[in-house]
């Protein structure tokens, strides 16, 4: 079993270090699992919310859904995490209980000089984004869709700083 | 009061207030445990800003090709990271008025967050700058939001 745990000098270091699970602490090319010089992710607060739906119908049908959230200020603006996940079981294309990340420039591709919308999915936008250092908005669009589906908007705010 | 520190040979663990550590609790009641693979720990977070001057007009175009460097202790190994930059704007995403203040909650409209690509290495990220168009190839993109990032003590 390799030694994993060093409470004092490590390489000149003073700190508590432990190591992954069959690595040897003293080993200078690998990472800890636990390492006194550096900061560790802290969580502020986290959740999922069933964002509220709208349907536009303009020259063209599309949901748009949102979510707001208020949390405790810290004083400062933190680093903030989300995704969406699709409830239902057929949301047009997109999978249930399946988890998708921001696409600020829509589902698109690159054509030309600029970045144009035809859109590979229903699932068009969707960002989340820091209105003050109070509340985290989300919102996102599904093209040729209504505001009916459920979709939940599931977010991380940390506590370092950002 | 719990005991909440657990140090046996090959294990250390410690538990949520109010929780007994023990190595049947559960990971979700505990604060840390030796055999996990990650604990949190990270060797850098923030914001870097976009040093380059922009053009008059838009702060998200400039005339320099120079990469973006952010520097950060090195750890011995090269590290995960994560960058996303933020369009400080509230505008309604071009095309798309529909997902304007005027619709979905009110506030802002819609910003921009978008994942940043870039190279990590031990101690530096580098992040190249792309030619904003083909009409204006002196020109580049700017990250007028600056580039969030976190480097994970993962390697």
């Amino acid at each position: 079993m390799p030694k994993r745990l060093i409470i004092g000098d490590r390489q000149g270091q003073s700190g508590i270090y432990i190591s992954h699970p069959g690595s040897d602490v003293d080993s200078n090319d690998q990472s800890l699992l636990l390492d006194s010089r550096y900061d560790m992710l802290r969580i502020h607060a986290t959740g999922t919310v069933r964002m509220s739906g709208y349907t536009y119908s303009g020259t063209k049908t599309v949901g748009i859904y949102w979510a707001t959230i208020t949390f405790p200020n810290l004083g400062y603006t933190p680093w903030v995490w989300g995704s969406c996940v699709f409830r239902n079981a057929e949301a047009h294309d997109l999978p249930q209980n399946s988890a998708y990340y921001p696409q600020p420039w829509g589902i698109s591709t690159r054509s030309g000089t600029r970045w144009t919308d035809f859109p590979a999915s229903k699932l068009t936008y969707f960002g989340y984004w820091l209105e003050n250092n109070t509340t985290l908005r989300a919102k996102l669009s599904l093209d040729g869709a209504g505001g009916g589906f459920y979709i939940d908007f599931q977010y991380i705010i940390f506590e370092n700083k950002r | 009061m719990s005991k909440r520190v657990l140090v046996t040979p090959g294990r250390i663990i410690i538990s949520r207030p109010g929780f007994v550590a023990g190595p049947s609790l559960d990971d979700g009641d505990k604060v840390f445990d030796s055999n996990w693979d990650f604990s949190g720990a990270i060797i850098a977070a923030g914001t870097a800003p976009d040093p380059s001057t922009p053009i008059t007009g838009s702060e998200y175009t400039t005339l320099s090709s120079a990469d973006i460097v952010i520097n950060f202790p090195d750890p011995g190994y090269v590290p995960a990271a994560y960058m996303m930059t933020e369009d400080p704007r509230s505008i309604d995403v071009v095309g798309h008025s529909i997902l304007s203040s005027a619709i979905g909650g009110g506030g802002s409209g819609f910003r921009k967050l978008s994942p940043v690509q870039g190279t990590v290495g031990r101690g530096q990220i580098v992040i190249n700058r792309w030619v904003f168009d083909e009409y204006t190839p002196d020109r580049y993109s700017r990250f007028h939001g600056g580039i969030h990032f976190i480097i994970f003590a993962i390697g």
